[in-house]
């Protein structure tokens, strides 16, 4: 028979040989080929090849499979692959100090890695659950004044969304949500709720929210309502809500007509509580509609399938200006409306009245980074040992090829040996995480889940088990079986100086990556340090606030002038002031349309106001730099205002002085400035100073702000409580400390310091045990030298630096480089905050020499121990 | 013959085991379908039917000798059992039987 011209491509038929029994294999294989060569005649080798390796696999079928015994004793590679295990287990054991600083800078990077995913995928997750999440948009919606962004909302007009349905065919439905602050009260039970909102009964069309019990139609009736179940249960325990009523800030009843399944904690949306919308336009008026000049209003497009998002978008300037460009242009002003996909919310999304803070995706992505460079830290820490290693070995590869070890059985037996270590070191890494979960989820702030049953969280796990096999133990297996048995064995075998020239670059790229992660850590702590002891031109100290009363009667200015002189009268306390806003967050009331009594609309302007009383200005030690702050002798104070300097900025005033007893018109009013305050930090570092203008509103219900004065904290508070329950009946006694809610704008700083620190530190640790590995290594191999150097005479400090004197060099080239590095991306993350400290010199030097010390005393560990040896020791075995 | 049940195609594999004479193997089978029948099988197909076939004892194997084809690898030869014939039989008499009921 002549030779055949085509054979079925070897490696399908190793598949083969390797799971077929060899009982089978001789007449399957021979059909195989036989069939092959006639699809070759017929169709093509190209076709034969794949059809031969579609039949391969049909043909596993479990009776043609080998038996487990022929698996492990009568194949060759499984014997060689128990043979591998046992040498390495032999080679790890030997070396049991190397052995463990491999295994425990793999398992800290792969517990930095595998935590770090945990939270990146987790960030991602958020709104994944709605069923029609890709064709979900949320309205953004910028106002610009006299041609500059003034505010970029996440809740817009009321008008938009009806006004866009009306007129696009690509919305199938849109959603409209606007906040209630309520006091809830069912028979006894009262509670304060944050998160209820006015929505139209699209809502559940639009977000796959499953109702429990009741239906959805009731949100377009007037006073009718859906419950969450968890608010169903807070109010209503076992019994069955639907058909009840509760009274909404002591005055409506609402009737409840369905229960909804609580929104996930994973979503960016957050509401306990859905009236109907009806029920809003019933209370403040028609216009409540289609008003365009109303924002605080979310509105949520569910668009058709297929629909082109960016020409959909890039509609709307030419819409806005059909509906109302008119009045837009009387005002100098405009308005621009953005589609927020659904998903991308949580991670993008950072505008005016967001349900709650969302997340930040630049620090995600940033964390992610991190994590990459924490894990080939460590990946490079086993090749940098294992290399190190290799003259050692070297002996044990010669004596192998000279038995007869082909190349390919070398590097089989080192990638067994790094898949152990890695084996080891992820089995560790998972029990760690797993143990560790709780307090990361707490240092992140998150809800973490690990669940062994996401294929996720396995493939990559698996993941890092295989790509830090290969990638850790390649470069080792290569190099180690590449060498010529015979300059092993007759002693001629240095190191190559390319193999040294890469250990010397992973080396660098440790110090690096450590050195920009602590100079990064170090900014971020510089930088809340900065902002903590700033001073803020207020005083934040001390100071208690309560807040006010959701229900009240028409007695209300009556009692809490009452509950002022009660608490007066205390002597702990010091000052008590009632007003709309406190500093820590950014006052609620932002006024356009304001401008000087002379001027004309288009040159009005928009300004934050804060409500008071005559107390606030003292009681908060703001200082007057000019005019004179509110007094309650002065009979027509209600119309009379101060400003800060930055409102007297944009007033167009050329000093605090002359604006005072200008009159300006506010909202169809007159008023007169009567004083100046000095610019204060109303908000975080993060912000400049804002335009504000402080209205003298003595009845001012939203805050009381009490400065106390006392060796007995719970009982003052207590005090209060019992004077604003007696002045209030019925409302719950809610009260923060002012520097705690003050601290609170830093949290997502505090949050990214303490996570940057822990990876900074997990880092260098890595790091450090590489390195103590590594001179650990070298000190041994030079101890001859070292020797022979104290013989002649040199000194402890000598030997030192004889061994400390290449580490060194490398870390001076590391900081060349990765000062430039840090700069630019701690640069970058300065640029967030109005006001932040400089990246001046010491910034860089500071960390630069904290590393260079540990990494100093970590090499010296192991340094003055050769220095100190008696050379006798290293000599005399030759 | 009550509890034998041939399926279309396993009826089709034996026909042909049986029109070989002692000397059919998978892929002379599969050639043979492949060719008369105009339909494309796959070799693991007609294995599988084989060893069927063999278990409810419709054909029996034994394993050919050496050749020079195939790179020496030996075949699993099938042969057509008595009782194969039975059935084979059974199924032809009843179809011709119903033939006949139908009307010209």
């Amino acid at each position: 028979m002549n030779k055949q011209e085509h054979t079925p491509p070897k490696w399908i038929d190793d598949i083969l040989e390797w799971y077929c029994s060899s009982k089978y294999i001789e007449e399957v294989q021979g059909d195989l080929h036989e069939w092959f060569d006639r699809r070759v005649k017929n169709e093509g080798l190209k076709k034969a090849r794949l059809y031969y390796l579609l039949d391969v696999i049909r043909f596993v079928r479990s009776y043609r499979l080998k038996s487990y015994d022929e698996f492990t004793q009568n194949s060759n590679n499984a014997a060689m692959l128990k043979n591998y295990l046992k040498t390495s287990w032999r080679a790890l054991s030997k070396n049991k100090a190397f052995t463990l600083i491999n295994i425990l800078g793999l398992t800290i990077g792969m517990v930095a890695f595998i935590s770090i995913s945990l939270y990146v995928q987790n960030e991602y997750s958020y709104d994944q659950f709605h069923t029609q999440k890709d064709n979900i948009y949320r309205l953004k919606q910028n106002r610009y004044n006299k041609g500059e962004l003034t505010t970029e909302w996440a809740a817009g007009c009321t008008g938009v969304g009806p006004a866009l349905a009306n007129n696009f065919p690509e919305i199938k439905e849109f959603v409209r949500m606007t906040k209630s602050q309520a006091l809830v009260s069912y028979e006894d039970k009262v509670f304060k709720e944050d998160f209820t909102y006015y929505t139209n009964s699209a809502f559940f069309k639009v977000f796959s929210i499953p109702i429990l019990k009741g239906d959805t139609s009731v949100l377009s009736k007037p006073y009718h309502m859906m419950i969450s179940e968890s608010a169903a249960k807070k109010y209503f325990g076992d019994e069955d809500p639907v058909g009840k009523t509760i009274r909404h800030n002591g005055v409506r009843d609402y009737n409840i007509g369905g229960v909804y399944q609580d929104i996930p904690e994973r979503s960016h949306m957050k509401a306990d509580m859905l009236y109907s919308f009806e029920t809003f336009v019933d209370l403040s008026g028609e216009e409540s509609r289609t008003t365009w000049d109303w924002d605080g209003f979310y509105t949520y497009l569910l668009l058709e399938e297929g629909v082109n998002v960016s020409s959909f978008e890039a509609k709307f300037p030419d819409f806005i200006q059909q509906q109302i460009g008119e009045d837009l242009a009387q005002y100098n002003s405009n308005i621009e409306f953005k589609l927020q996909p659904l998903t991308d919310i949580h991670l993008t999304s950072d505008y005016m009245m967001e349900f709650k803070p969302n997340g930040n995706g630049e620090a995600t992505r940033f964390l992610f980074i991190v994590s990459l460079f924490i894990i080939f830290i460590a990946w490079v820490n086993y090749v940098n040992l294992s290399t190190a290693k290799s003259i050692e070995r070297a002996r044990e590869v010669g004596v192998r090829k000279v038995m007869g070890s082909q190349k390919s059985q070398l590097i089989k037996q080192f990638l067994v040996e790094s898949a152990l270590v890695n084996f080891i070191a992820i089995s560790i890494a998972v029990l760690v995480v797993f143990i560790t979960l709780p307090s990361f989820s707490q240092l992140s702030g998150r809800e973490l889940n690990i669940s062994f049953y996401d294929p996720a969280l396995l493939l990559m796990i698996c993941g890092l088990f295989l790509m830090g096999s290969l990638l850790s133990g390649a470069y080792p297996a290569f190099v180690l079986s590449g060498f010529a048995p015979v300059s092993i064995l007759s002693g001629k075998l240095s190191t190559s100086t390319k193999g040294s020239l890469l250990r010397k670059g992973l080396v660098t790229f440790q110090f690096i990556a450590s050195l920009v992660l602590v100079v990064g850590t170090y900014v971020v702590y510089s930088q809340l340090d900065y902002m903590s002891s700033q001073d803020l031109g207020v005083d934040i100290e001390q100071t208690l606030v309560v807040r006010g009363p959701g229900a009240t009667d028409s007695l209300y200015s009556d009692n809490l002038n009452t509950f002022k002189a009660q608490l007066i009268n205390q002597s702990d306390v010091k000052s008590i002031s009632a007003s709309t806003a406190v500093p820590g967050s950014q006052p609620g009331w932002n006024a356009g349309g304001i401008r000087l009594l002379t001027e004309t609309e288009a040159e009005a302007n928009q300004y934050r106001v804060i409500g008071m009383d005559a107390n606030f200005i003292n009681s908060f030690d703001i200082e007057v730099i000019e005019g004179r702050s509110f007094e309650e002798i002065h009979s027509n104070e209600e119309y009379n205002v101060i400003f800060n300097e930055s409102a007297v900025n944009l007033m167009g005033f050329s000093s605090s002085e002359e604006a005072l007893n200008k009159e300006i018109y506010f909202w169809g009013d007159t008023f007169n400035i009567v004083g100046v305050a000095k610019n204060y930090h109303q908000e975080s570092l993060k912000k400049s100073f804002e335009p504000l203008i402080f209205r003298y509103i003595p009845n001012s219900r939203n805050f009381y702000s009490a400065k106390v004065q006392s060796s007995d904290l719970p009982f003052t508070i207590e005090k209060i409580e019992k004077e604003y329950k007696s002045a209030f009946p019925g409302n719950p006694f809610e009260f923060f400390f002012l520097d705690d809610h003050f601290a609170q704008q830093y949290k997502a700083e505090m949050q990214f310091g303490k996570i940057f620190g822990v990876f900074a530190s997990l880092a260098i640790l890595i790091a450090c045990l590489g390195l103590f590995g590594l001179t650990s290594y070298m000190t041994v191999l030079r101890t001859k030298e070292i020797g022979v150097r104290k013989v002649l005479g040199a000194t402890l400090l000598n030997v030192m630096t004889l061994l400390s004197k290449d580490f060194a060099k490398l870390m001076v080239l590391a900081i060349v480089m990765a000062v430039p590095v840090a700069w630019f991306v701690m640069n970058n993350w300065l640029s967030e905050f109005a006001y932040h400290i400089d990246l001046a010199w010491w910034v860089f030097a500071v960390p630069s020499l904290i590393l260079i010390l540990i990494l100093l005393i970590t090499v010296s560990i192991q340094t003055v121990k050769a220095g100190l040896s008696n050379p006798v020791d290293a000599l005399k075995h030759d | 013959m009550k509890g034998t049940y041939l399926g279309e195609f396993e009826e089709l594999v034996l026909l042909v085991v049986g029109a070989h004479s002692g000397d059919a193997y998978g892929v002379s089978i599969a050639t043979t379908i492949e060719d008369e029948a105009r339909r494309s099988v796959t070799i693991s197909t007609i294995h599988s039917v084989l060893y069927r076939l063999e278990k409810k004892g419709y054909v029996e194997s034994y394993m050919g000798g050496a050749t020079n084809e195939r790179g020496g690898r030996k075949k699993r030869l099938f042969k057509i059992t008595a009782e194969g014939q039975t059935v084979l039989a059974f199924s032809k008499d009843l179809r011709n039987r119903l033939w006949n009921l139908m009307p010209e």
